[in-house]
């Protein structure tokens, strides 16, 4: 065999692996959670007051090569108690690549299908949460984050004011449901991306 | 009741008629007579140069023990049914294996560094050299080639560990030496005299146990596996008070032990006896069809892998994996009729566009060309394809991938359905197969359809991809 057709053969047998190495990307996929271990986490002081910058974000995120999208689910202040929930929110725009994930929430309604997410309607969360969720700090909140399956470092962005987050994976199922739209209907808007 | 009687004599003709009507068995040695068939396979006999152990005594051998091995030779290849190959063949054979020039040269050099060493009174250096030389020459079954050789290496070996203190390992060392050969001896004021002693413990020990050297009745693991392949190993044994000089063989196949024989030197017709104790523990060996004959069928079963060239549904390439089976049947020389069977389940798209599993089944059938190149096989064959590609749900929409159940997210229309559907095509195939061992072969091949009628139209086509298999040729 000369060494033209050694490369050839070569390059046909790599072509081959490429092909059968073809398949779902799913890197970033699963719950993430703020890194409250490290204050590069992000996550509130305890005690603070409720406001926006003052919760913390579980990420519930579903990639499909480069498209993501997903569920955000916001807890009042630095626990991730299921009662502390105060807002559950559809990642919008998500992108991925190699080392890279971005995705937008809508905390309002924007007329166009976009809005917040869902608290309950009753009053178990206090009306500090009701408040929050009713009148957002910002329209949207931009996450733009890097990293890999261990970790991902980034900003969010409120308003054009900035903070760093950092996530770290977080143990159980990945979530794919806010609450129902009835559930929904006392906000402005059911939460349609 | 008349019919009750009829059915019972029915029954006892067959019990008692039906084989007395069948032919009766012909014996090996009548089929000997009637002539063997052309192209008749015959077992092949790989004859070892025999193991003069007889020096170990103090009485100076017969020269009747060789002359009765090469007898007994010359009377097992009488039998023509049986393929004897000579020592002469045999010890060509085994230097004909991959790389054994190059092995044997570094055999030797190991061998000659270990001596060097223990000259030099290098004793841990000695010792390991020559243990690593030892095991290069058991791999290239040394001891049939060059005994001598073998036997110096054990012996330095068994002194450097003997003046190392390991008297245990030396003495396994001394008896290997004697056992490769049996002249050997240790020299009074040259040799330490506790080194004499120890080795003369060993070769009497020898002489009232003779053990069978290391691996003289193993297969060689360079001897490729065979059924029809038989080692015949032999080694003169001294006389003592109770036994004379005596021929033992070991028949050994790759499975084990076919036969162990003794038979005294000088025994009236030793060789012819021995030679038919051999031969019968043989197979007889069997009839082969060319084979490139007509009516040879072979059957296969693997794995398959494929692609759909040719995809409208807008997601990416994806795999298909499964099972397949092969039915090849050889009509007439170089033409055969290829039959197979594939059920594959698809992967998903890196976007995973596709929602679900696709489970597709095909089937083909078609003639060929067929050329053999000793345990090569080459086809290739044009045939029709039917297929039956399942069920296929796909969607863009990055929503009905994560909330599919979700109609605020995902409206019905952004999933698209596709039932099951069944298409018809021209196929072709190309493969190669190689025969393992016997009639089990291995198989590859690569196949590339293009579908021409569909039942309902499908966005999948061209399916191209390849199969490996395990298949056994009937004959």
């Amino acid at each position: 065999m000369t060494t033209t057709a050694k490369g050839r053969a070569a390059c046909a047998f790599a072509a081959g692996l490429m092909l059968l190495a073809c398949g779902p990307e799913h890197g970033f996929s699963g719950a993430w959670k703020q890194n409250c271990d490290d204050p590069a986490g992000g996550c509130p002081q305890d005690g603070v007051e409720l406001k926006d910058g003052t919760v913390v974000y579980a990420l519930h995120v579903g990639r499909y090569g480069d498209d993501v999208t997903g569920i955000v689910v916001r807890y009042t202040g630095n626990t991730y108690d299921p009662l502390a929930e105060c807002g559950c929110y559809i990642m919008q725009g998500g992108r991925a690549s190699d080392g890279d994930l971005s995705f937008t929430l809508k905390l309002v309604a924007d007329g166009n299908g976009g809005g917040p997410g869902c608290a309950a309607p009753d009053d178990r969360f206090g009306s500090a949460c009701q408040d929050a969720l009713r009148t957002p700090k910002c329209d949207t909140l931009d996450f733009t984050l890097s990293g890999d399956d261990d970790q991902l470092t980034g900003q969010l962005v409120c308003n054009a004011v900035s903070r760093p987050v950092q996530f770290v994976p977080a143990s159980g199922k990945t979530r794919r449901t806010c609450l129902d739209g009835a559930s929904c209907a006392h906000l402005p808007d059911a939460g349609t991306p | 009741m008349k019919l009750g009687l009829v059915l019972r004599l029915v029954a006892l003709f067959t019990v008692l008629a039906l084989p007395a009507l069948a032919a009766a068995p012909i014996s090996d040695a009548q089929r000997l007579r009637e002539g063997l068939a052309p192209g008749f396979r015959r077992p092949v006999v790989l004859v070892y140069p025999a193991l003069d152990a007889r020096p170990l005594g103090a009485t100076a051998p017969s020269a009747a023990g060789s002359e009765l091995f090469d007898a007994f030779i010359a009377a097992l290849s009488q039998y023509s049914n049986l393929d004897v190959q000579p020592p002469a063949r045999t010890l060509a054979r085994i230097k004909a294996r991959n790389a054994w020039a190059a092995r044997e040269q570094f055999a030797r050099s190991k061998s000659e560094e270990g001596q060097e060493d223990y000259k030099q009174v290098r004793l841990d250096a000695a010792a390991k050299h020559l243990f690593e030389a030892a095991e290069l020459y058991d791999d290239l079954e040394y001891v049939h080639v060059d005994p001598r050789a073998v036997a110096r290496t054990q012996l330095s070996r068994g002194l450097a560990l003997r003046e190392k203190g390991d008297d245990v390992d030396a003495n396994a060392a001394f008896t290997r030496a004697l056992q490769a050969d049996a002249r050997l001896r240790l020299r009074e004021k040259y040799d330490r005299p506790d080194c004499i002693a120890a080795f003369e413990r060993a070769r009497t020990a020898l002489l009232v146990e003779l053990p069978l050297p290391e691996g003289f009745d193993k297969w060689p693991k360079a001897e490729p596996a065979s059924t029809d392949t038989f080692l015949l190993r032999a080694r003169l044994l001294p006389a003592d008070d109770k036994r004379p000089e005596r021929l033992e063989v070991l028949v050994i196949a790759s499975g084990g032990v076919v036969l162990p024989d003794v038979q005294p030197v000088a025994a009236p017709d030793a060789a012819g006896r021995l030679a038919a104790r051999v031969w019968a523990s043989l197979p007889f060996g069997r009839a082969v069809r060319d084979k490139r004959s007509a009516n040879e069928v072979r059957l296969d079963a693997g794995f398959t892998w494929f692609v759909f060239g040719e995809n409208d549904l807008g997601t990416g390439i994806f795999n298909n994996v499964g099972a397949q089976t092969s039915f090849n049947w050889t009509l007439a020389r170089n033409i055969g009729l290829q039959a197979s069977f594939k059920v594959a389940n698809s992967g998903r798209d890196r976007e995973e566009d596709l929602r679900a599993d696709i489970l597709t089944f095909r089937g083909f059938i078609g003639p060929g060309y067929e050329a053999r190149f000793g345990p090569w096989r080459l086809d290739t064959h044009v045939g029709i394809e039917v297929a039956s590609p399942g069920r296929i749900v796909t969607t863009d929409n990055v929503y009905c991938k994560q909330f599919p159940d979700d109609p605020r997210f995902c409206p019905e229309g952004d999933v698209s359905i596709d039932d099951r559907t069944v298409v018809v095509g021209a196929g072709l195939t190309a493969g190669a197969s190689y025969d393992l061992v016997d009639d089990i072969y291995l198989s590859l091949q690569i196949d590339a359809s293009e579908y021409l009628y569909e039942v309902t139209d499908t966005a999948l086509g061209r399916p191209v991809g390849a199969a490996v298999s395990l298949g056994y040729r009937f004959r």
